[in-house]
């Protein structure tokens, strides 16, 4: 399929004169070379996945007549093996994809060994408990030895289920509101650690970046759902108390980035963490009725925050996530008139004027992005 | 400096694990087993496994209201005067077959019965696919009873669900 589209895209830039035949034909010979066979590859990955399922089945099926301490004895054996496959891979850069695959399936083994210690020994407790403990026992070596986007973005989110499952389960109250805060500090904790040159290689820094400033600016957008509910005193004085691993968590971050400022430039990074850390405060400990013009404050929060954005992305280059900030924005302002006004011609005129900003918005976008190209 | 972090990391969740078993085995080690039995089956499918999930059919003695709180509660057992009595007490109690009712995993649930409310204890054994339909089968049609081990941290660990013999016929020591 993609031969055929690169044929016809070549065939089109001969036409038009773009490119000569000779230097079409030399592309579609490099890239005939280069070809992988993705789909002879995908074939014989589903028959290994079906073969590893296959056995898990046949075992799982006669669990209870396999001895303890068979079951733990291959489970060590297992991790042992994992284990010795990320010190060898990790021993020559050549090994990349081998140790990420032997990291990998440690973090799977040693998941799968905290189960099996809750069967046989019947450990009670929450799913937290066992992600926490995951957490507690893989961070250090995915940190020291992650290398691949992959692996980054796999331990982010384990770091974020972990936390959130935490936050979810233990009470409201007291001293537990900083440890449910500890969820909400997550993207930020995730941010200070792609700042640290300790951590992995660029490209899984680059990841644990990645889905910090998703989840950040994802989080935040979410947030503000909030100021279309009525926030008491005294769930603001909780928030609060939740907000400040998260505040401490940014100002970590913009520390630890000050001091490298090489990886991001340093309006952004202000952009990112300060932005939805504020409509993030703003929306929860501040508290506010239910009632429209809360909500055209929660809006006006909202594209503060992307604006701002949009603006530092726009000032480093960042074109995909200006554009995201401005889609944001755009559908944002689209969903209040769907939101504020009750009469069909209310929300008929709030559309058109709604329609006609987000035009202008898209032709500023175009002009933003020519004037950048040139 | 970092070749020995990276040492560590890497043997952190073997040791980790090692040493798993071997607290958890060396409570086992001193644990003693009894025999309870057990009603109330109910065969789940989850994405866990196979759970089978029962009640202990102990005679209840003391005052259980406070296992049904926050506060909790431990369980004593004795089986001095035949049938397994499990008398509840205060958590922290010192006795010398003490459960450690949440630390067990028992599910704890309040039941009226016409002689007055009692409480119903729930613990849960892991079968295979290919033993559960059969040890359903023989729950069902009749008497069970729950093997147990209680470890000297007070966890109650069950091992084994058997069936046991029709009314009439000598019981195996417990």
């Amino acid at each position: 399929m993609a031969d055929m589209a690169l044929d016809r895209k070549l065939d089109a830039w001969v036409a038009a004169g773009l490119l000569d035949a000779s230097a079409a034909r030399r592309i579609r010979s490099y890239e005939a070379d280069a070809d992988k066979p993705l789909l002879l590859w995908a074939v014989a990955g589903l028959g290994l996945l079906a073969l590893g399922l296959g056995m898990a089945l046949l075992v799982s099926a006669n669990w209870d007549r396999i001895a303890d301490w068979v079951k733990l004895g291959v489970h060590l054996l297992l991790l042992a093996g994992c284990l010795a496959g990320v010190w060898w891979a990790g021993r020559a850069p050549d090994r990349l994809w081998t140790g990420e695959a032997a990291l990998f399936l440690t973090g799977a083994t040693l998941l799968g060994g905290q189960a099996l210690h809750a069967q046989i020994y019947q450990i009670p407790g929450p799913v937290w408990h066992m992600l926490m403990l995951w957490l507690l026992l893989m961070s250090p070596l995915v940190l020291l030895a992650g290398k691949a986007w992959l692996t980054g973005i796999g331990w982010s989110l384990m770091l974020l289920l972990g936390l959130s499952a935490m936050a979810a389960d233990i009470p409201d109250t007291g001293a537990w509101l900083p440890a449910q805060g500890l969820a909400l500090a997550a993207p930020a904790l995730l941010f200070l650690l792609s700042v640290m040159p300790w951590v992995g290689t660029s490209g899984f820094r680059q990841a644990l970046r990645a889905v910090a400033i998703l989840f950040l600016l994802a989080g935040a957008s979410l947030a503000h759902l909030a100021w279309a509910t009525a926030v008491t005193a005294a769930d603001a004085g909780q928030w609060a108390v939740r907000m400040v691993p998260a505040a401490l968590a940014c100002a970590l971050a913009l520390t630890a980035h000050r001091r490298r400022p090489g990886t991001m430039p340093a309006p952004l990074v202000r952009a990112i963490l300060i932005g939805p850390l504020l409509a993030v405060g703003l929306a929860f400990a501040i508290p506010h009725p239910d009632l429209w013009a809360s909500r055209l404050v929660g809006v006006l929060v909202y594209v503060l925050m992307w604006g701002w954005v949009a603006r530092a992305a726009s000032d480093a280059g960042w074109g995909g996530l200006f554009g995201i900030a401005i889609a944001a924005i755009a559908v944002r302002i689209f969903l209040i008139y769907v939101e504020l006004f009750g009469s069909l011609a209310a929300t008929g005129l709030g559309l058109i004027g709604g329609g006609l900003l987000l035009v202008v918005l898209a032709l500023g976008w175009r002009r933003l992005m020519r004037m950048r190209t040139r | 400096m970092k070749r020995r972090l990276f040492l560590f990391a890497l043997l952190l969740p073997l040791m980790a694990m090692l040493t798993s078993i071997a607290v958890r085995q060396s409570a086992m080690a001193d644990s003693s087993q009894w025999q309870i039995p057990i009603t109330g089956l109910d065969l789940r499918a989850p994405f866990s496994g196979r759970y089978v999930r029962f009640e202990y059919d102990w005679k209840l003695a003391g005052d259980a209201s406070p296992c049904l709180s926050s506060r909790g509660c431990d369980l004593c057992l004795d089986r001095n005067a035949g049938p397994v009595r499990a008398t509840a007490v205060a958590r922290g109690t010192a006795c010398p077959h003490r459960i450690d009712v949440p630390g067990s995993g028992l599910t704890v649930r309040p039941l009226r019965q016409r002689d007055g409310p009692t409480v119903v204890f729930s613990g849960r054994i892991f079968v295979s696919e290919a033993s559960g339909p059969l040890l359903a089968q023989q729950l069902g049609s009749g008497r069970a009873a729950a093997v147990v081990r209680l470890d000297t941290r007070g966890r109650l660990l069950p091992r084994a669900l058997v069936i046991l013999p029709a009314p009439g016929a000598p019981e195996p020591a417990g």
